[in-house]
């Protein structure tokens, strides 16, 4: 296995260590909005197992994936503020 | 199309995708209580297959770090996969279909599997209570922010304050500090006479002062409130204070991250697909763990939020009885009683006046997150039902699991959002889905 993996967020390169979930990658970057409220507001992970959908992403194109259940792999490429 | 999988190369902790489209005794959650199930099942020679929305097993406190599995929860998982159990781990129980069958979605994908019996052990998660502020980045669940530091998230210097009620606290503050957390208060709600009477009982306990030793020695040196709750939350598009009231004095704090845990729910979109009966928002077993509905039954959290022992020891009698050994099953059901009492004493000490729980919500204060509904536009609402047609209260993503139960603490109001797909598919997999409903 990679010792670190790279992935994109928002177009910008970052460096994970395996086993690292996509939201606490987000959380390590300081990414305080990974999605937009419906009234606007910034909104990231409540959570932190799957309930409350907020830490949703689109990860590959595939959108509101649950981040705090996916774990980064290298390549990924993680957009934020949907 | 949906192909994360495919994209990426599979981390070890993730296991085989596919699964077998039949089981013997389908096992869905795979915390203390599915685990359990599953050895005792396939001890009396049954096809036993787990799945787990996780990616890893373990469920809430043998949570892997990072990659990994906890030493408990290793060890179990292969002593299960060498007794041939099928593990499979990201792969989430989306709808219950016709002919004893789910819809299983793993990796993006759906399929069927087909079973004899099924164990639910789907756990619990943490009651969420709405108060100003609760929106912003930065307020977590207390469990969740532990989860995930469990899933990488760095939480060195950062200064952080646990609020709430219960046990809990004390662990996930022990936890936070371990990992470099800068933990500058607990606020607990109880008063202090009601947590030494709970103290002593605990005491009678075997096992259990010592637990409470080691905790205490670990959250030295960090400041303990009783009779102490959050007002407010504040800050420029992310947490930066907090307003704590103490016995009606208020103090603003600084800080960073705040960690906020009341009481623990049963997780009961699952039991509810299956049409198990519910009673007192858990599912309604008898004591082999049988639900309402033929050949469904439930063990764990999902029955009764009482900790990990009475998780592990329903869930060896569920396994047994899906089995059909009763006789098995039977030699357990003292343990159950005694530790179900003491989970109910425990329960008793921390709950909490529902109408403390109101005094810091405000008109504004946003109820479901998933549509952004405030306080003030549902209160005067009859029901549930009612504030979903006029508001899309409880109508997003989150299928109420959050806003749900936070109404029940708030109005009193039962819940009934969860319809199926329990997760969002896409039109691809909803195809599927739907010929598969046919
Ligand atoms: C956040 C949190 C923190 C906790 N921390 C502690 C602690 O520090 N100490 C302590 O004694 N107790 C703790 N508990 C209590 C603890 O949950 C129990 O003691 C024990 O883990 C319960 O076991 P269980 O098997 O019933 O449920 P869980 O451990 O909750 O396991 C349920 C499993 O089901 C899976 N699941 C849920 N829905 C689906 C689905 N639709 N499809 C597939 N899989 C699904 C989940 O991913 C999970 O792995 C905590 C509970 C929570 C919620
Ligand atoms: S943090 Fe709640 S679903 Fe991910």
């Amino acid at each position: 296995m990679a010792e670190i993996l790279r992935y994109k967020i928002d177009g910008t390169e970052h460096e994970a260590s395996p086993g690292t979930t996509v939201a606490a990658a987000l959380l390590n970057v300081g990414v305080t909005a990974f999605r937009i409220s419906v009234s606007g507001e910034p909104r990231a992970p409540l959570c932190g197992m799957g309930i409350c959908f907020d830490c949703r992403v689109t990860i590959d194109g595939v959108s509101n994936v649950r981040s705090c259940l996916e774990p980064v792999a290298d390549g990924m490429e993680i957009e934020t503020g949907g | 199309m949906y192909d994360l999988a495919s994209n990426r190369s599979q981390t070890a902790w993730r296991s085989k995708p596919v699964a077998k489209k039949k089981t013997e005794i389908l096992v869905i959650g795979g915390g203390p209580a599915g685990l359990a199930a599953a050895e005792a099942a396939s001890s009396h020679g049954k096809q036993v297959t787990v799945i787990d929305e996780n990616p890893a097993f373990g469920g809430q406190i043998w949570r892997a770090e990072k990659s990994e599995l906890s030493e408990k929860a290793k060890n179990l998982v292969e002593a299960l996969e060498k007794n041939g159990v099928e593990m499979i781990a990201s792969c989430t129980c989306v709808a219950s279909l016709p002919d004893k069958r789910i819809l299983a979605l793993s990796n993006g994908k759906t399929f069927p599997i087909r079973y004899d019996k099924v164990i639910i052990a789907t756990g619990a998660r943490e009651q969420f209570v709405p108060f100003p502020g609760w929106t912003l980045p930065g307020v977590f669940g207390a469990g969740g922010l532990q989860a995930l530091v469990k899933g990488g998230y760095d939480i060195s210097g950062k200064r952080i304050v646990v609020a709430g009620t219960g046990p809990l606290l004390l662990a996930v503050a022990a936890y936070l500090k371990k990992k470099g957390g800068n933990v500058i208060l607990i606020a607990e709600r109880t008063d202090l006479l009601s947590l030494i009477g709970f103290g002593l009982s605990a005491l009678r306990v075997p096992g259990k002062w010592r637990e409470a030793l080691e905790l205490r020695k670990e959250i030295r040196g960090i400041s303990y409130m009783t009779s102490s709750s959050v007002l407010w939350a504040d800050g420029n598009g992310k947490l930066s204070r907090v307003t704590i009231t103490n016995d009606n004095e208020e103090s603003e704090i600084e800080c960073d991250l705040l960690a906020i845990g009341w009481h623990l729910v049963p997780n009961l979109e699952v039991p509810t697909l299956f049409g198990c009966d519910l009673l007192a928002c858990a599912v309604n077993a008898d004591e082999y763990m049988r639900t309402s509905v033929e050949d469904v039954l439930s063990a764990g959290e999902i029955n009764f939020v009482g900790g990990l022992e009475l998780s592990l020891i329903e869930g060896k009698i569920a396994g047994h009885s899906a089995a059909e050994n009763l006789e098995a099953a039977r030699g357990l059901l003292a343990k159950r009683s005694r530790l179900l009492t003491f989970a109910s004493s425990m329960l008793n000490t921390f709950l909490t006046d529902p109408e403390e729980l109101r005094k810091a919500v405000t008109n504004d204060t946003i109820v479901c997150r998933c549509e952004d509904v405030p306080y003030g536009r549902v209160k005067d609402l009859k029901g549930f039902n009612e504030a979903k047609l006029e508001t899309r209260l409880g109508m997003g993503q989150c299928q109420g699991r959050v806003c749900g139960s936070a109404c029940e603490v708030l109005f009193g109001w039962e819940a009934n959002s969860v319809r199926p797909p329990l997760v969002p598919l896409k039109i691809s997999e909803l195809a599927n889905f739907e010929t598969e409903n046919k």
